[in-house]
């Protein structure tokens, strides 16, 4: 059972020293032999054994046990390796699929993260649209998007949190997914929409409207503004202008600043959760008490292309 | 024995215990420089050439073997590449025609066994295989039950290599000469570590190798009478010089030993061999079998006290070498330990017979130590302490 433990690690070496290298085709002889149900007669698992048996024979009694138990260890050491494989190659597969090796909705810390710095950083500005009380000491801030389905699921949750913790600010960035249609014109129509001081009227328009927005583009975004109330003019010189989509990819490159890897993405006091919560999650959330659920993958977030991820 | 300063291994290896003398040993310097001297003052070919380098060639390669002749009191050597070769060439070349009863033992090394076996399997020979007690113990009635007038060659051991125990052998060459079969006697572990007279014994044949008496690789001896030599069939390696005369009609062979030397003889391990030959006869082998005793006993006595070593072979070393293993542990394991421990280099398995460590119950062989001149009683000491260590841990 050794041979499999040293197989991996000889491999390891090997890859700086041909005398590692002989041994890890020795090992993976012993390997082969055992996974095809054959005796390992290259000798290695003595030799393994003898030069643990010896390096530990300054601890007798350690030794002892380690010997006598020694395919039960080596079997438990195979197991844990294998264990650490498929975790490893889980988190490969979430870094790939999601920006994150802990899975969506993550933000627990993650080695390809901190080998990439791609650990998510809460924002330094309070630049965007700030929902609740805008003078609450307690700072929420959210980067999300209007095409975005999940950010959409946020949306009523965070609206009567906001409405019952008057303590709570929540300053919303526009995060527009570049692979979704007209998500960059909807974040535009929405801040257009906060200049009119109707945003949270609008963005209830636009999630409603979601789907139809993929198809509808402007004129739909423009429809939407008559409906909830603004004034036409005013909004579609907004939306034409350019300072407007300046602001949008401002909040845009803020959101890859903070590495933020799929919306909606909340920052409380340098926490962060990527994935939409329902309204009771936010209290435990900026309590520092929520605990990200095993979501399936569809009841995650929206990713962005992998080269825009930060 | 104050010989370690002769050995160029032991003075570029000083913390090594070499205790697998059985298998190979160290050379002597002057061993080495015998060969060295043939490379490098007068390489040629023997027995071909009339140049002066190729008749000091002749000179030393015939000298050579007369000096070897002498060492195992023989009259003749055929000169073969090991102590396997001589053995096969011995089994192969003796006709079974008229008797076809071989007597041999279930301790045997696999070179003599082999054979035997192979030739039994296609009803060449009929092969008796005598026991030994649990103790590796040869008893002379065994080999008496079982040698009879059909009993064509008796093949034996003089010195186990698995157990060190020596059979009667003086007796067992009389019971065979009694009943009129030809004695072939492995020596490949007698020969290196006490005296051998071949002609006092009486045997036909010995068969020893270079290396394992401080002699070079790739030389080994059929030491043999000339009756005996004579005897056997034609070369199963012709070429050569092995020939008198040649036409397409007809072969004259040539005379032992040069029969059986078909091409380009090895005549700097020849030559090498005749300096082992030198060395053992300057040191005394008397001296050396009793010194390789002593330590043997050193060490049996050693390992009886430790608990959970169990020794094979009887309660007195008879040569210098003592077999045991460590409670149930791998043999290798322990022999690897140990090396790990103090440095000694031993062998572990089954010594190429198989079927002797069977019989003793022991399938998976043992570990063995065996001694020669240039080992020391500290070694043995620091070798105990780390069986021990061992046993701490693996028993």
């Amino acid at each position: 059972m050794i041979c499999f433990i040293a197989l991996i690690v000889f491999a390891v070496l090997g890859i700086f020293s041909a005398k590692y290298r002989a041994y890890a085709f020795e090992a993976w002889d012993c390997v082969f032999r055992k996974i095809t149900l054959r005796k390992c007669d290259t000798g290695l698992d003595e030799r393994i054994k003898a030069e643990l048996m010896s390096r530990l024979s300054r601890w007798p009694k350690f030794a002892r046990f380690t010997y006598r138990h020694f395919e039960g260890l080596s079997m438990v050491f195979t197991l844990l390796m294998l264990a650490s494989f498929v975790l490893a190659a889980q988190g490969a597969y979430n870094y790939w699929a999601f920006g994150n090796c802990n899975g969506p909705g993550s933000s627990a810390f993650c080695v390809f993260s901190a080998i990439t710095g791609q650990q998510l950083v809460q924002p330094t500005t309070l630049d965007g649209v700030a929902l609740g009380n805008v003078s609450g000491d307690k700072i929420l801030f959210e980067f999300g998007c209007f095409t975005c389905p999940y950010t959409r699921a946020a949306w009523p949750g965070l609206k009567n949190f906001t409405a019952t913790h008057p303590d709570v600010r929540v300053v919303f960035k526009p995060f527009p997914l570049p692979n979704h249609p007209y998500s960059t014109e909807a974040s535009q129509a929405a801040l257009c929409a906060e200049e009119q001081g109707k945003f949270v009227r609008y963005a209830d328009y636009l999630f409603q409207n979601q789907t139809e927005i993929r198809d509808g583009g402007i004129p739909l975004l423009e429809v939407l503004a008559v409906d909830a109330g603004l004034n036409s003019t005013s909004f579609d010189a907004c939306l034409d202008s350019n300072a407007t989509l300046a602001q949008v990819r401002a909040y845009f490159d803020e959101g890859i600043a903070s590495h933020v890897y799929g919306t909606p993405t909340f920052f409380f006091e340098g926490r962060s959760v990527v994935g939409p919560m329902s309204e009771a999650n936010y209290a435990d959330f900026l309590a520092g008490k929520y605990v990200v659920p095993d979501a399936p993958i569809d009841e995650g977030f929206c990713a962005p292309p992998l080269e825009v991820n930060g | 024995m104050d010989v370690r300063k002769d050995f160029p291994m032991l003075q570029n290896n000083p913390q090594l215990i070499y205790f697998d003398n059985a298998c190979t040993t160290l050379k002597p310097k002057s061993v080495v420089d015998a060969e060295r001297r043939y490379y490098e003052e007068y390489c040629g070919c023997a027995g071909r050439s009339n140049h002066k380098i190729g008749k000091r060639t002749e000179d030393s390669f015939e000298d050579a073997r007369k000096k070897i002749a002498a060492f195992v009191g023989a009259e003749t050597i055929v000169f073969t590449k090991n102590a396997s070769e001589a053995l096969n060439l011995v089994i192969q070349k003796t006709s079974f025609a008229k008797r076809n009863r071989v007597v041999s033992t279930v301790l045997e090394h696999h070179s003599a066994l082999l054979p035997l076996l192979v030739k039994r399997d296609k009803k060449e020979l009929e092969l008796a295989i005598v026991e030994p007690s649990k103790q590796g113990v040869f008893d002379a009635e065994s080999f008496k039950a079982r040698v009879n007038k059909q009993t064509a060659l008796v093949v034996v051991h003089a010195q186990s290599n698995s157990l060190g125990t020596r059979p009667p052998l003086k007796e067992i060459v009389g019971i065979a000469r009694d009943a009129g079969a030809r004695v072939l006697v492995d020596g490949a572990q007698s020969v290196p570590h006490s005296s051998t007279n071949l002609k006092a014994l009486g045997a036909d044949f010995i068969a020893f190798s270079g290396h394992k008496m401080l002699g070079p690789t790739g030389i080994g001896c059929l030491a043999a009478s000339r009756d005996a030599v004579e005897s056997l069939d034609y070369p199963f390696l012709a070429g050569g010089e092995t020939i008198e005369a040649v036409s397409l009609e007809k072969i004259v062979w040539a005379k032992p030993p040069q029969r059986f030397e078909a091409g380009i003889q090895n005549y700097a391990g020849a030559i090498g061999l005749a300096a082992a030959c030198d060395y053992l006869t300057v040191k005394d082998i008397h001296k050396v079998e009793a010194h390789d005793k002593a330590l043997a006993s050193r060490i049996a006595q050693g390992l009886r006290a430790i608990e959970g070593v169990a020794l094979y072979g009887p309660q007195t070393p008879e040569s210098g070498v003592v077999t045991f293993n460590v409670g149930k542990a791998s043999p290798h394991e322990i022999a690897l330990f140990v090396e790990r421990g103090c440095g000694a280099a031993l062998r572990s398995g089954v010594f190429c017979a198989e079927p002797g460590m069977k019989f003793l119950g022991v399938p998976k062989g043992a570990v063995r130590a065996s001694l020669y001149l240039y080992n020391t009683e500290d070694e043995c000491d620091a070798f105990v302490a780390s069986v021990a260590k061992a046993a701490a841990i693996m028993a």
